[in-house]
């Protein structure tokens, strides 16, 4: 009889680090992992200073080929998981391929949240979530002297950093929905603000985005953008940066509970025994806060991913809430459990 | 090997309204079976005129539900299968027809002689509406009984009017009345009027009464002040009243009441405004654009929670709820929804307007003592003569799942009455000899749909949130439409098997087979799909899958792919169809 077979939705670090525990728990399972993305696995934080050019894509990189093959990993690239049928244990991949599981982990992470208010304008946004994004702003970065970044999340700031030390305008348009999915308030947004007219940054606060318009078509573009209270900025890019969310949208209906992200109890398993879910796109209920918490961060996904591929391979091991780290962006400290400094 | 070609015209074979339910999804996904690659396609050619009476003919309100449709057809929609994109924008297109109709347009309607019956139906809803526009074609004398002042019923009394503006309501349902149809308003069934006597004044009545009494929340302080329910305040909001809020509103419930009730109360002047909900987002009856619309007027959802108690003195002053988990897939499909024990928690509020549901009046239809039982779907009760219609025997649903039943339902009377049916559904066939579309369409993005700003949407809160497409923008979501309900049949004594058109598929759905299936109550014929070529005894076309495309149609060096435009219509007929 084959091994039974356990396939992983995503190449993550949550999907990486899991791939890496089932295997040490057991040598025979076949263990397969399925990404979207075409790239090998790679650093996500080191993607400013990739963009800017001060690295280039081979560092990025975290396991080569020989990782999976020394371990007997299937990795299959640039390959999307379209719907599941829970029922039948089986995956449809978008070239119509059908995939039989035993056991399924969803690591499929977080995607580039936008506020709905700022919908309609998303088309001229640029986000930066995967290597393919930060490819396509490095190409275009030579032409680009002035970028007007909205919201304000923890991604945003490197990126900033990087882009004015390489020489660009950069403008802020701070705002309360940056870290999805709490609301920044004043304080918050005051360090921000200081934080960010230190490194070069101009920042425009507690007047939020009202309006972007492409004013041209050209190579670059050009976009108008305009705030509530009047101010107009011109950019050749406008940025958005509000947090990532659970990238769960190709679950909804499959049968999976799907609040913010993939509801999970707290050995990570989902209401169907042989599906469990780690990393971004997970949601648990934490009893000391008497909430649920999507956690959106390197190393909880890491932590998460090793406590899914325990509980696979059948313990019985409950998350934990992981511990408050401090992180700095220039004299700006924030607390916060999830994200590290990388 | 003939195979089957149903000839151009009018067809009753199963086969051929089965193409329908299998080919046309978003027509079958309809209430009302509505037309819609034949309105589209109007649309498309600019002649709204015709967009709308397609329409008008299978649901009565086009402008009203281009509008607030929940459109279902939409979620069925070939365009939207996982890897062909967003489905078409079905209703914005709708609208955009209704919009721009001609100011001397003509209204078409096909009407019986007057039978000398006389029907009576309780309630000028869509459903009583419906009905009595439908019997009234069929040449019978209908009186409406409507306990409010103005006809409509929870068009105008419950969804609000910054969704639905007044004039549009008031257009249609005058034109719909205008086949001679009598309007009581002010006259409530059990108070005014009884059914006893209605029976014995009309060959037959229908209750259309609707869903107006509202679920309670069964939780202690329900009866404080500032407790309310969904319905009885979306009815003050649209009779005028403004002053019915607080600052801070807790809406609970997960349908549009719930949502109409959490929009209205941010116009009031409410500074925060949450809904509860016990499942998730998911759940949520209302279609997605509704949602990010409530995100952007800064309304925010607490999910997976139960009501346990509203808290309060002489007023309520805040509620608590528990947390809820899932626990696993009940037996009748639903999820269960169970409480995380230990996860109570409070939070201020000065306003509970709950809107779980409603049901309907009960005591309305009871007959000698008798309770009266009802057939959801025909209509007809146990009672001769009696028949419902609508919510009112069909639980709190949508507007054109009550306009398709009101129109069915007097179908049924009609044929009571009359002992024979006079209005059938049959299929019209029509070779077309051209694809009429361009591969290239299919790649055009769904447009949204644009709206007024939110600092206007709070200085005037009557104004109309959604602004409909511009012409230019609706001929352009038309042109995605596949036309689905054109048919690509290749005719097989012509074919050559050069395969030219299996390369050239962009949906992998034309096939070899090794059998032809023609019996089937199948679309065009199936098969049992063969790889080897010695076997191979047809190629067809899985019109399933298909796209409609034309790119097969454009490469066959035989020009023997056909097209036909297969589309269910309604035909009125005095005889049998011969
Ligand atoms: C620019 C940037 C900077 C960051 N900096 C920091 C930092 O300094 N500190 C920190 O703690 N965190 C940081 N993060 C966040 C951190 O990278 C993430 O929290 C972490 O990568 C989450 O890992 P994951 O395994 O859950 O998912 P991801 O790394 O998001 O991986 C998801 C995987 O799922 C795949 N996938 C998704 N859907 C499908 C599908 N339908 N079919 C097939 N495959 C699918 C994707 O291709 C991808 O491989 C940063 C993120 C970015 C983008
Ligand atoms: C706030 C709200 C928002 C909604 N939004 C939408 C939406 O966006 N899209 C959608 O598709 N559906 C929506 N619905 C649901 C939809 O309005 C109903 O499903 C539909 O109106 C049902 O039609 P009906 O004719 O069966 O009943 P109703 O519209 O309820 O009409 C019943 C009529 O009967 C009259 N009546 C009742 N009792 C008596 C009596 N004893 N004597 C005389 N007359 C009587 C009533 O006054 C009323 O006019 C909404 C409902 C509400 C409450
Ligand atoms: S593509 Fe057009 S005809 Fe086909 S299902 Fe969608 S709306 Fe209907
Ligand atoms: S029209 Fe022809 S080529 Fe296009 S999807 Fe249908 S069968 Fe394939
Ligand atoms: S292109 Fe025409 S002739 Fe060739 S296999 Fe297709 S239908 Fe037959």
């Amino acid at each position: 009889m084959k091994p039974p077979h356990i396939v992983i939705i995503g190449n993550g670090v949550s999907a990486n680090r899991a791939s890496e525990v089932l295997r040490e728990n057991d040598p025979d399972v076949r263990i397969t992992l399925i990404s979207r993305e075409f790239f090998l696995f790679y650093f996500r934080h080191k993607l400013p200073a990739f963009i800017t050019g001060s690295i280039d894509e081979d560092s990025l990189i975290v396991h080569d080929l020989h990782f999976y093959m020394d371990r007997n990993i299937r990795l299959r690239l640039g390959q999307t998981v379209q719907k599941i049928d829970l029922e039948n244990k089986t995956l449809f991949l978008s070239h119509m391929e059908m995939v039989h599981y035993d056991k399924l982990l969803i690591c499929s992470g977080g995607q580039s949240h936008i506020p709905e208010i700022y919908y309609p304008f998303r088309s001229f946004f640029t986000t930066l979530k995967k290597l393919s994004d930060a490819r396509d702003i490095r190409k275009k970065l030579p032409l680009i002297n002035r970028i007007v970044i909205v919201g304000g999340d923890l991604t945003s700031l490197r990126l900033a950093d990087a882009l004015i030390r390489s020489g660009r305008e950069v403008s802020f348009i701070l705002d309360d929905f940056a870290f999805w999915p709490i609301e920044s308030g004043p304080d918050i947004r005051h360090a921000l603000e200081t934080a960010l007219k230190k490194v070069g940054a101009t920042v425009i606060s507690g007047d939020p985005l009202e309006r972007i318009e492409r004013i041209s078509d050209g190579d670059p573009p050009e976009y108008a953008v305009y705030t509530r209270k009047g101010q107009q900025l011109r950019a050749q890019m406008v940025g958005a940066f509000f947090g990532f969310k659970p990238d769960v949208d190709f679950l909804i209906r499959s049968g999976l509970d799907i609040d913010r992200g993939i509801l999970v109890d707290d050995r990570l398993q989902t209401t169907y025994p042989d599906v469990f879910a780690a990393g971004d796109c997970a949601q648990v209920y934490a009893p000391h806060l008497n909430n649920y918490w999507v956690s959106i961060g390197w190393k909880n996904a890491i932590m998460l991913g090793e406590i899914a591929a325990a509980n696979m391979s059948g313990s019985e091991q409950p998350v934990s809430m992981p511990v408050e780290q401090r992180i700095r962006f220039s004299d700006l400290q924030l607390k916060t459990p999830w994200w590290h400094a990388l | 090997m003939n195979k089957y070609i149903p000839p151009d015209g009018w067809s009753t074979h199963s086969r051929d309204l089965n193409y329908i339910r299998t080919n046309i999804p978003c027509q079958w996904a309809c209430p009302a079976f509505t037309n819609i690659p034949g309105y589209i396609e109007a649309v498309f050619h600019g002649d709204f005129d015709r967009a709308y009476l397609i329409n008008r003919r299978s649901n009565l309100f086009p402008g009203v539900l281009g509008r607030i449709c929940t459109r279902p057809c939409e979620s069925a929609c070939r365009h939207g299968e996982s890897d062909l994109g967003q489905p078409v924008s079905i209703c914005h297109i709708k609208r955009i027809a209704a919009d721009n109709t001609s100011d001397d347009h003509l209204i078409l309607e096909q009407l019986f002689s007057p039978s000398g019956k006389t029907v009576g139906i309780v309630g000028a809803g869509p459903a009583g509406l419906a009905a009595a526009h439908s019997l009234a074609l069929f040449g019978h004398r209908v009186t409406v009984y409507e306990s409010f002042e103005m006809p409509g019923g929870m068009l105008y009394y419950g969804i609000p009017a910054f969704r639905l503006p007044r004039a549009v309501i008031s257009e249609e349902v005058f034109n719909a009345l205008r086949q001679g149809i009598e309007l009581r308003t002010g006259v409530t069934l059990g108070k005014d009027i009884y059914l006893p006597d209605l029976m014995a004044k009309h060959d037959a009545v229908i209750l259309a009464a609707g869903c107006q009494d509202a679920r309670s929340l069964n939780v202690p302080g329900e009866d404080l002040p500032g407790v309310i329910s969904g319905l009885d305040f979306m009815m003050q909001v649209n009779r005028g009243h403004r002053d019915c809020v607080g600052r801070r509103v807790m809406v609970i419930g997960g349908g549009f009441t719930a949502v109409d009730c959490s929009r209205s109360a941010r116009r009031l002047g409410a500074e925060e405004v949450y809904i509860a909900i016990r499942g998730v987002e998911e759940d949520l009856t209302v279609p997605v654009d509704e949602i990010r619309d409530m995100y952007r007027e800064g309304i925010r959802f607490v999910s997976l929670v139960s009501a346990l108690s509203i808290d309060g003195v002489d007023h309520v002053s805040g509620i608590r709820f528990v947390r809820n988990r899932f626990g696993g897939i009940r037996g009748s499909g639903g999820r269960c929804i169970l409480p995380i024990e230990g996860s109570e928690f409070s939070m201020d509020i000065d306003t509970v307007i709950a809107a779980i549901g409603q049901v309907p009046q009960s005591g309305l239809s009871e007959w000698s003592e008798q309770s009266v039982s009802y057939n959801p779907d025909s209509g007809r009760s146990s009672v001769p003569g009696l028949y419902g219609a609508g919510d009112y025997i069909r639980k709190a649903s949508t507007v054109i799942e009550a306009i398709g039943n009101g129109r069915r339902v007097a179908e049924n009377v009609d044929e009571d009455l009359m002992r024979r049916r006079r209005r059938l559904q049959v299929v019209s066939i029509e070779s077309t000899g051209n694809t009429h579309r361009e591969r290239t369409w299919d790649f055009i993005e769904r447009h949204d749909m644009p709206t007024i700003d939110f600092d206007d949407r709070l200085r005037n809160q009557d104004a109309e949130v959604e602004t409909g497409y511009s012409i230019q923008t609706g001929t352009e979501a038309a042109s995605r439409c596949y036309l689905c309900n054109l048919k690509y049949e290749i005719h097989i004594p012509e074919c050559i098997y050069c395969r030219w058109c299996i390369d050239v598929c962009p949906r992998n759905c034309i096939d070899l087979t090794e059998t032809l299936n023609e019996d089937l109550p199948a679309p065009v014929h199936s098969g049992s799909v063969t790889a080897q070529w010695s076997r191979t005894a047809g190629v067809v076309i899985d019109s399933d899958r298909c796209i409609r495309c034309g790119e097969c149609y454009r490469v066959c060096p035989m020009q023997c792919i056909h097209v036909t435009r297969v589309e269910l219509q309604d035909h009125c007929v005095s005889r049998e169809i011969p």
